[in-house]
């Protein structure tokens, strides 16, 4: 091997290291805050992935799961299970009671959302049906000064376009991180599924994107007339389009009754905190 | 189950003099395609391919894909129901199926959104202006640095042929579908605009189509092994350069069918 060949191979191994260190590493408040990276990173700064061939062999299936399993648990994750994808519950009320009935502050408010985007629930049954597994994770919500980032902050969720004067762009911030948060680490697992070969791994949407991905901007470019998504990872909301029922999840898993935010869950009303949290969900096959 | 193999070499019992004409035009498509550049290419019954709801479901919306809503022939706008799609590759009874290479990056690397034109419009008009002055230099450079040296793709060239031979040899059915974003592809040196959106009527119609894996269902991760077994390649992406698979076997490239009868 020709110096200069050992070189770039060690280089590349190098590279490879940093990238995967990275990759794998927790997600901390402070890298999902602040407005959303729309552009591309450079060349060098873009995260590398080793090319592997596919279809992958069935043999390495498993171990890849738990690869990923313990990646949700590096992310940050309280807890993760790899999961038969038909043990996910999938119910009409998620979408019928979650999103219409009341009608959800965010519906029909960006392309992810009903009634924008609607898919029928035959369809998402055989959706789910066609996969073998799933890696599901909890996500608590970030401890901020010493309690759980739940409660009253989240009043600025129900804040109305037109209704009154703006929230404070800090509170709103705030308010979003646990989504944002959830949403990375469903992104950065995809990846890792997509560049082992799975390139059906398909993660489900937590909460509207118009607060993860858009939240600065208020508005989605996607649900206007002739309009596009400024993004690649974003996707249909798990409950509303693809019916999955997180209550039912939840306490399959043994995680405890998931218990829902809202004005008036201050966090001294929330009895057992490591019960309030969100679920990410990525079917892999 | 007999092997793929014995199934091409064999002729089934009952075929009639009709049916060895087509056998024989068949023959003549799988040698178009290794004529053309094909690396293999086989005569497959139509029960060979895989179809799975997933591949609209994971390839266009879990999560979005670059090109949807960009086209009138992708998702949202357009649909083909499931039990359509299978309808109509189960009225089928043969396909020439053909593997093809892509040349080293033209799918991978920076360029992956949108392979075939690499064009930085394409990428201002789905993100807007929200890129900023730095980052809309930083990636117009590299486009003009990279882009100009990946070669055309001509596998669409094989399927085109393939289907317009069949035609003229009295296959009136013979069809291929597209492979990605045809707004992408066909309307990309005009800005990647689709003017079927608005008007529903398409520039280049005749050439453009709905895409294989979005409208018709074909599940290749499944196809593969159970028809194909040896059918291999190199995976690619936005965040794998072309650096990184130079050299490397199998190459990354895609699997191409064209119904015929």
């Amino acid at each position: 091997m020709g110096e200069e060949q050992e070189k770039q191979t060690k280089e590349q191994l190098e590279n490879s290291q940093k990238w995967w260190d990275q990759r794998h590493k927790r997600i901390e408040v402070t890298d999902v805050s602040g407005p959303v990276r729309v552009a591309p990173p450079k060349v060098e700064d873009m995260p590398r992935f080793p090319p592997v061939t596919w279809p992958t062999p069935d043999e390495l299936f498993q171990k890849n799961l738990e690869k990923y399993r313990q990646m949700a648990l590096e992310l940050g994750a309280a807890d993760a299970r790899i999961i038969p994808a038909s043990d996910v519950p999938q119910d009409l009320r998620a979408y019928y009671v979650g999103c219409i009935n009341p009608s959800c502050r965010w519906l029909n408010t960006n392309a992810n959302c009903p009634v924008v985007r609607t898919f029928p629930f035959d369809q998402m049954k055989k959706f789910f049906g066609e996969y073998r597994f799933a890696v599901v994770f909890k996500v608590l919500p970030p401890v901020v000064e010493g309690v759980p980032d739940v409660g009253p902050v989240d009043l600025d969720m129900y804040y109305t376009m037109g209704g009154g004067p703006a929230p404070d762009r800090a509170m709103l911030a705030r308010n979003i991180i646990r989504l944002r948060i959830l949403s990375e680490m469903e992104r950065r697992i995809r990846a890792e599924a997509y560049y082992d070969g799975y390139l059906m791994a398909a993660p489900m949407g937590s909460g509207p994107c118009l607060l993860t991905k858009c939240a600065d901007i208020r508005r989605c470019p996607a649900a206007e007339k002739g309009g596009h998504c400024r993004f690649v990872d974003t996707q249909p909301n798990g409950a509303g389009c693809a019916y999955v029922n997180y209550h039912a999840l939840g306490t399959k898993l043994g995680w405890g009754r998931l218990q829902v935010g809202g004005n008036c869950a201050f966090p001294d009303d929330v009895p057992v905190p490591n019960e309030y949290y969100n679920i990410g969900l990525i079917l892999i096959d | 189950m007999r092997k793929l193999s014995e199934i091409e070499s064999s002729k089934p019992a009952a075929l009639t003099k009709e049916d060895d004409q087509l056998m024989a035009d068949l023959e003549k498509y799988r040698k178009i395609a290794l004529d053309m550049g094909a690396v293999e290419a086989r005569i497959m019954p139509s029960s060979f391919l895989v179809q799975g709801i997933r591949t609209r479901f994971a390839g266009c919306f879990f999560p979005r894909c670059l090109s949807q809503g960009l086209s009138m022939w992708c998702p949202p706008t357009w649909e083909t129901p499931f039990e359509v799609a299978q309808a109509v590759t189960g009225s089928y009874r043969y396909a020439i199926v053909f593997r093809y290479f892509d040349a080293v990056g033209i799918a991978t690397g920076p360029s992956a959104g949108s392979s075939r034109t690499g064009n930085l419009e394409y990428y201002s008009k789905v993100y807007g202006k929200d890129w900023g002055p730095e980052a809309e230099k930083y990636w117009r450079e590299y486009a003009e640095k990279n882009f100009e040296s990946r070669p055309d793709v001509s596998y669409r060239q094989i399927t085109a042929t393939i289907e317009a031979e069949a035609r003229k040899d009295g296959h009136p059915f013979a069809f291929y579908t597209a492979a990605g974003c045809c707004a992408d592809k066909e309307c990309g040196p005009l800005g990647s605009v689709c003017i079927g959106l608005k008007s529903s009527m398409c520039r280049f119609p005749g050439r453009t189509r709905p895409d294989g894996a979005g409208a018709m269902y074909y599940d290749w991760l499944r196809t593969l092994p159970k028809s194909l077994p040896g059918w291999k390649y190199t995976n690619v992406g936005w965040s794998i350069l072309p650096k990184d698979i130079e050299g490397r076997e199998p190459q990354p490239g895609r699997v191409c069918v064209v119904w015929i009868e």
